[in-house]
Order: C-alpha cells, then sequence, then structure tokens
C-alpha cells in the first residue's frame, strides 16, 4: 500500500516494481492490493493524511472503482444483516393516539386538500421511480404534522421549504424488497426532504398516522394525520420526512389506523434501508 | 485487430516511417490479432504504472513511452527480455522522470490538471446531479447483485468472506481463509481479485446494457 500511495523513495519503486512486473501474478497482485486500497478508502479506514494521499493520486477513470467498492461494501453488508435483520420484530403497540389525531384531522384537512389541488399532476411512471426531479412544498399548504418524540433533537422531522430537494420513494408493505433484501434508498447529500409513498394494500380506513422507527424500534417520528389518495397503483398514503432524520441504516415506517375504544391498530409496515451519499 | 491498435499503428507509421511498429507487433505475437491482444496488455500496464506512480495523466506518458520503444526498433534496437512489458518499463520509468522533471521546470507541478475525481473542474467526473447520482448508484447496486447471483455458490462465498468486514478483523478473516484453504495469503488475495474483476465486469456490461432503460 506504501508504493500505491507513494509513500516509497524512487529506488524502493524501482525494487519493488522489478519484484512484482516480472511475474504476472506479482502484477495481478499489486492490483489486488490497489482495489483493497480503494475498499479501505471507502470504509473510511484510511488515516487522514493517507486518505488525502489517495484522493490526491486519483485519476481518470478510477471514480469507478471507488463506485463499485462502494457498491460492493453495501451489497455485502446488505447480505451479512440479512439474518439479524429477520430477527428484528418491530414492535406492534397500540396507542392511544386517535383523540389528538381526531382533533387535528379537521385543521389539517383544508391544508391537506390545499396540498393535493397545488401538487402537479403525477407523470406516468411516478410510482415507479425511486428518486425524482426536485419539486417545490407548496408553502401554502399544510402537510400532515410530523412530531418529533421529545427524546429527539429539536428540529428534526421539519417539513422543508419552498426549493428544498426532494426524493420520492414508493414502498410496498413487508419487511423485504425481494429475496435479494431490504428495499435500499439511496438519500443523496443535497437532499433536504423524502417523501415516502405507502402503497396501501387492504380496504379499511382512509386515516392514517405513520411512525418511523430505527432498526432498535426506537421511535424517530410520528406523522399525523394522513389521508390516502387515489393513483394509478391503488390507494396510496404520502409520509413527508426531512432527510436530517436519515442517517445510514435500516428503519421501519409503520402505518397505523383508529381501531377500538380509540387505540391505534399497525397496519402495515415498511421496510427500508437507507444509504447516505 | 483492435480499434485502438490500428489507430496507433496508423499514427506511429507516420512518425516512424512505419519500420518501428511493424517489430513491435512481430515482437508481441505470431499474428496480429495476438500481437493486438498483447499490446493492449502492456499498454494497460503502462497505464497502471504510471498512475502507481502518481502521475496525474497516465496515457499521454504511456503514448510517448509506446512511440520510444517503437523508435528503438526502428533504429535496429532488439528487445532481449523474456517479457518485452519489462523492456517497456524500463523506457517508461525514463519517462516518467524526465515529466516529472519537465513539470518542475514549468512550475506547475503544484496543480496537474486531472488529480482527484473528486476536486471541482474536474474532466473525467463532472459534478452530477444528486438526484441522479443516487439512481445511478442504485442501479449499480441492483446490477451487483444480480452479478453476484450468477456467481457460483464457492465464489460468493469467497467475496462474501473476503470483502465482507473491515479494519483489523477483516485482516484476521482473511489470515483464517488462507489458512482453511491450505493457500499464501497473496494467492488467496489473487483468486478474490479475479472474482472481483469479473463482477465488475458484469456491472459495468449490465449498466452499459441497461443505460437509460433501467428501471427499478
Amino acid at each position: 500500500m506504501r508504493y500505491l500511495l507513494g509513500e516509497l523513495t524512487d529506488a524502493e519503486c524501482d525494487e519493488l516494481e522489478e519484484a512484482h512486473f516480472a511475474t504476472a501474478d506479482g502484477f495481478e497482485e499489486l492490483q489486488a492490493v490497489e482495489q483493497e486500497l480503494t475498499d479501505a478508502y471507502v470504509a473510511g479506514d484510511l488515516s487522514p493524511e493517507r486518505r488525502l494521499r489517495f484522493e490526491s493520486r486519483l485519476v481518470a477513470g478510477q471514480h469507478r472503482d471507488v463506485e463499485f467498492s462502494r457498491a460492493l461494501r453495501a451489497v455485502l453488508q446488505d447480505r451479512q444483516s440479512s439474518i439479524a435483520r429477520a430477527g428484528v420484530r418491530v414492535r406492534r403497540r397500540l396507542v392511544p393516539w386517535l383523540p389528538a389525531a381526531a382533533a387535528a384531522v379537521f385543521i389539517s384537512a383544508v391544508g391537506w386538500l390545499a396540498l393535493r389541488a397545488s401538487r402537479p399532476e403525477e407523470p406516468p411512471d411516478a410510482g415507479r421511480r425511486e428518486t425524482s426531479p426536485p419539486v417545490s412544498t407548496p408553502s401554502q399548504a399544510a402537510p400532515p404534522t410530523p412530531t418529533v418524540p421529545s427524546s429527539t433533537a429539536p428540529g428534526r422531522g421539519e417539513i422543508p421549504t419552498d426549493r428544498s430537494r426532494t426524493l420520492s420513494v414508493t414502498l410496498s408493505a413487508g419487511l423485504t424488497r425481494n429475496d435479494r433484501g431490504l428495499r435500499r434508498i439511496v438519500v443523496p447529500a443535497g437532499a433536504d426532504r423524502v417523501v415516502f409513498t405507502l402503497v396501501v394494500d387492504d380496504e379499511g380506513p382512509t386515516t392514517y398516522r405513520a411512525v418511523l422507527q430505527n432498526a432498535s424500534g426506537k421511535d424517530l417520528l410520528e406523522v399525523s394525520p394522513l389521508h390516502e389518495r387515489a393513483t394509478g397503483q391503488g390507494r396510496v398514503v404520502d409520509i413527508p420526512v426531512g432527510a436530517q432524520v436519515l442517517a445510514d441504516g435500516d428503519y421501519v415506517l409503520q402505518l397505523q389506523s383508529p381501531g377500538d375504544a380509540g387505540r391505534a391498530e399497525d397496519r402495515a409496515e415498511y421496510a427500508f434501508r437507507v444509504i447516505r451519499h | 485487430m483492435s480499434p485502438r491498435l490500428e489507430r496507433t499503428a496508423s499514427g506511429v507509421r507516420g512518425s516512424l516511417t512505419g519500420d518501428g511498429f511493424e517489430k513491435l507487433l512481430t515482437l508481441l505475437g505470431p499474428d496480429r490479432e495476438r500481437a493486438g491482444e498483447e499490446y493492449e496488455a502492456i499498454r494497460s500496464k503502462l497505464v497502471k504504472f504510471f498512475r502507481w506512480r502518481g502521475w496525474p495523466r497516465p496515457e499521454d506518458l504511456v503514448d510517448e513511452t509506446i512511440d520510444r520503444v517503437c523508435w528503438r526498433l526502428a533504429e535496429g534496437e532488439v528487445i532481449r527480455r523474456p517479457d518485452p512489458f519489462l523492456y517497456f518499463h524500463g523506457v517508461a520509468k525514463n519517462v516518467l522522470r524526465e515529466a516529472w522533471q519537465t513539470q518542475e521546470a514549468t512550475k506547475t507541478r503544484q496543480a496537474p490538471a486531472g488529480m482527484g475525481f473528486s476536486r471541482s473542474g474536474d474532466d473525467h467526473a463532472p459534478p452530477v446531479d444528486g438526484v441522479d447520482e443516487a439512481m445511478e448508484r442504485e442501479a449499480r447496486l441492483s446490477c451487483l447483485e444480480r452479478c453476484l447471483d450468477h456467481l457460483g455458490a464457492t465464489e460468493q462465498e469467497l467475496i462474501a468472506r473476503y470483502y465482507g468486514g473491515q479494519g483489523s478483523e477483516l485482516i484476521e478473516r482473511r489470515r483464517r481463509m488462507a489458512e482453511e484453504m491450505g493457500i499464501p495469503l497473496n494467492a488467496l488475495r489473487i483468486r478474490a481479485y479475479r472474482v472481483r474483476v469479473r463482477l465488475a465486469a458484469c456491472v459495468e456490461a449490465a449498466l452499459r446494457r441497461n443505460s437509460g432503460e433501467y428501471d427499478h
């Protein structure tokens, strides 16, 4: 690695090259070490000095190696944690939230309708894309209210202002996206907000509450009241979440509805993994 | 013969009265096809060499190195080393030394263009929109998953164990793997690297195929 980072003298470089360039295996080994150096860079295993040195020596075409290394790391982490993930059981609990939500329904309904009315018509493939171009949030509209549990930092979960960069994600219910693992959502550094569009499978209520939980089952955000809307995909519910709430990690969005005796009933769970870039 | 070799052949012929490059091809293989493959392999190694030595624009010096070798061959020099690349390597070291000296003399060494893909103004990794970038990364991840699934079970395990994890735990795991497999660590490294190269090629091919129409 010292050779690849330019930490050897010319004489030492000559010596190493004489030894490694003379055989196919030797040259290949240098290439293998170069990949491992890239992995170490991506994993954050390099010292600050070496990190800078690595970056200063990157040339055209190498960004592809870095991207591959980053992808390999993400996929392997995903697979390695699949067993642990299967063991994660999201708390299913009943919450007496209905009275407060009912009071807020009327107040927010007008704003929510305004938001829906002013929303530009969705493109035909809107539900199939994981990301979308930035859209503006109408400032005059009052979207569903995200409520941050008291244990979290103030300001988390705020709805971004106009001109914010919004990532749109459509999720189907279930703990896994497919047999390859959790649905991954790559949240770019510039994103201000993620709007989760949850596809509602079963017939039932039209008013919901959503709770965002991390992998430990800790509540990070509550958004209510939420109203379903009809799309080409069926009935969906939109959950706006400030991007700052979403660090790297696994999450579950629980969709709840009013149940008997004012208690909330879990309707569906939407699991996903966030990868920040 | 590869397109690059054809271009190089015509270009070098013009500058060297043809003789040097023809001699080089004769040296590299019994026919044009084999010679072309060997030429590409040498070229690729030279790119690596200049990159590893920290030169920001390897391709420039690769061309210069090949030109010089062709000139020498045209002038009657005979390459006696069993592996022609070692001869190229010797020439390349001189080319690099001169390049550093020239750069030092012109006081441009402090800010060579093209170093570091993360710097602004870089021409090989232009800034991309964050959302597009995220989509590209998601496409890469999906392709990689599919390519991984196409590997045999043994190779999948090799990749997962060798490249999964980080830090000191990873180093220890690799050492244990080599012990279990009864091979030196270097041999294990190369074995894993070869699978990784195939995997990377599979991903790039899938991305090219799906370019513009990839749907998640």
